[in-house]
Order: structure tokens, then sequence, then C-alpha cells
């Protein structure tokens, strides 16, 4: 449990690339879990909602149910949004740096799903006769691409990048072994 | 802070290839949300609009006259930051910003003809219908576009000087990615 916690509630000291990878790899496996309740919630009336597409307004329907997926993916991103910080705000210690950038990739990304949940990432946009379809919205489509590249920074410089060869500000070097965490030194 | 002010709005001394890419990238970035910040205040395409609407051609018209215009306010306002980065490369190449000042008006040029010169034109009907920019658009922004080419070939990849030249001694070897290796055990 002590470990449990030294991994995912708490953001001092430094950690492995190695602990790293296993750190994300447990959290992606309760995501996937978690990731099934919205979709048994909503999946069902997803489908149905396709079937409707060709009736009037049948878009719109599915535009607000995919609002309904964002929220429940919003209550998953609170979830993990801090464990993950955690997690990733050791591996920056590692190379001597702040986890402000791990910050400021998880803070907009919130803010992101949360517009979504409004649903104001899709408009219901006729496409033939009587038949509308959400289509992304010009402020997503631009944002999306942005977020992409974040994303690979940080999975550069948090998975592959190596850590000061030796102790710094944030604690001694980590040994390799999985989940291995050092402690500043006070 | 310090070290963002003297690369993005200073114009003295050299600086070399990573740092003009790292540099670059980093305007990339940010021109995302000066435009988005932009249309949000009604400059350029509204950020509620649908990227796509098939059966509404002269929306797509409207949204290729204000996209342009919205990119042209975005190459304004980073104009200078972006001309005293290139600057400085081209200072490490032993020349002047000539060329840099020459792209800069290009893609004005180009951003104006879109957003001002000849109107597009809607070829076909709704599903079979396209959007034909005006051949003035096409000559303009491919003028611009190959010379772009030629600036970022010069720029991002060409070596600077050896030695000293005119604008000072060559600049550091900054590694990006590195870790920190200043902060020693204490």
């Amino acid at each position: 449990m002590n470990k449990l916690f030294a991994l995912y509630g708490s953001s001092s000291g430094r950690l492995s690339r190695r602990g790293w990878w296993f750190g994300i790899l447990w959290l992606a496996i309760a995501y996937t879990i978690l990731t099934l309740v919205p979709l048994i919630a909503f999946g069902g009336s997803m489908w149905s909602s396709l079937e409707t597409l060709a009736e009037p307004n049948g878009g719109a329907a599915l535009g607000s149910l995919l609002g309904s997926l964002y929220w429940g993916y919003l209550a998953l991103q609170a979830i993990f949004g801090y464990p993950l910080y955690c997690l990733c705000a050791k591996r920056r210690h590692d190379r001597g740096r702040s986890g402000l950038d791990v910050f400021l990739y998880l803070l907009p990304q919130g803010g992101i799903t949360l517009l979504l949940a409004w649903g104001l990432g899709y408009v219901p946009v006729e496409i033939g006769p009587g038949v509308t379809f959400p289509v992304t919205t010009n402020w997503l489509a631009s944002i999306l691409p942005l977020q992409q590249l974040f994303l690979l920074y940080l999975v550069i410089v948090l998975g592959f990048l190596q850590g000061s060869p030796r102790a710094n500000a944030f604690g001694a070097v980590p040994s390799d072994r999985i989940a291995t965490i050092t402690a500043p030194t006070s | 802070m310090n070290a963002l002010v003297s690369l993005y709005l200073t114009r003295n001394g050299r600086l070399s290839r990573l740092d003009w890419w790292v540099a670059i990238l980093g305007l990339i970035g940010v021109s995302v949300i000066v435009k988005l910040a932009l249309s949000v205040i009604g400059i350029g395409v509204a950020p509620m609009a649908p990227v796509l609407d098939p059966l509404h051609p002269e929306v797509m018209l409207a949204q290729l006259r204000d996209g342009s215009i919205g990119g042209g306010v975005t190459l304004l306002l980073l104009a200078y930051p972006g001309y005293c980065v290139s600057l400085k490369r081209q200072h490490d190449r032993d020349k002047s910003g000539l060329m840099v000042l020459v792209l800069l008006a290009a893609g004005l040029a180009a951003l104006g003809v879109n957003a001002f010169g000849p109107p597009a034109m809607v070829i076909g009907e709704e599903f079979n219908a396209f959007v034909m920019p005006s051949l003035w658009s096409i000559a303009t922004s491919t003028a611009f576009g190959l010379y772009a080419c030629y600036v970022i070939a010069m720029l991002g990849a060409k070596a600077g000087t050896e030695g000293d030249n005119r604008y000072g001694p060559p600049p550091p070897r900054r590694d990006w990615l590195a870790g920190d290796q200043e902060q020693g055990s204490t």
C-alpha cells in the first residue's frame, strides 16, 4: 500500500524509466477496465442512435449522446489525473526538471474534455436530404494536432530519455528496479 | 523567461540549427493558440463552425476567406519573433536578414490575395461541388510555398560559419533533450 502511494499518490522523488513504463502499464489496465463502465452504460443507445441518423434531427441525437460519453470520460480523467501526474512528475524529476510540462499537458486536456462534454466539439451538419451528422468544429480540429505533438514530446522525455547520472535536487539516482522511488535529501 | 526573451525578441548574435527548429516549433504551437484566440473575438473562422459542410459550399467559400484573414493577422502578430529567430540563424551563416523579410512579405501577400483578391469559385452542385481558388490565389500561394521550402532548407539545414564572423562568435551548442547535468550531488 505504501509503495502504491509512493508511486501514484506523491509527486516527490525520482523514478526510473522502467518504473515509469510499468506504472503506466498498471494505470492503463485500470483505465481500460473503468472505461467499460460508460461504454456499457451508453454504448447500447449509441448504436440505436446510429440507426436513427437517417431520421430528421438524428445527428443531433448522436451529438448529445457523444456529450454523455464525454462526461464519463471527464470523470475518468478526474480519477486518473492526479495519479498520472504524480507518476510523470517523478520521472521529470529524474531528469532534474519540474513536473510543470506534465501539468501543462493534463490541465488543458481536462478543459478540452469539458468543452466536448458540453457539446461544443461537434455540430450537426446536413450531409444529405434530411440527414445530419455530427461534424468536428473548427476549434477542436485546430487544437488536436497541437495536443498530439505535446503528447509525443512528453512520451519521448518521460519514457525514453535518461535521468541525471548523479543525485540531483529531487533525490539520489533511482535503481532500475520497478517502482523504486528515491526521496529528496533533506 | 529571460531565455525566451533573448531567443524571440533580440536581434543580436547567432543561433544554431537545433535552436532554430525548437524556436520555430514553439512559434507554430503559439500560432495555433493565437489563431484560435482571434477566432473567438471574431477574426478568422468562427470556433464553432464545422470543418466540413458538404451541402453548403458557399459556407466553405466564406471560411476560406475568413481563414486567410485570421492567418494574416496571426502572421502579423508573430512576424517579429519569427523574424528575430530567423535573422539570428542567418547571422550564423554570415548573411543578412533580407531573405526572411522577403518570406514574410510573400506570406502576407499570398494570404492577402486569398482574403481580398478575386473570389474562389464553387464548381458543381451539392455533393459533387468543390471550392476552386482563383488563379491568382493558386499562383501566389504556390510561389510562396516554393520559396518557403527554399528558406526552410537554408535556415534549417545549412551549417553556420566556422569560428567568429561579422555577427559574433559561434552559438553555444545546447542539447535540449539532455538531462540536467549541472545539479551535482549536494
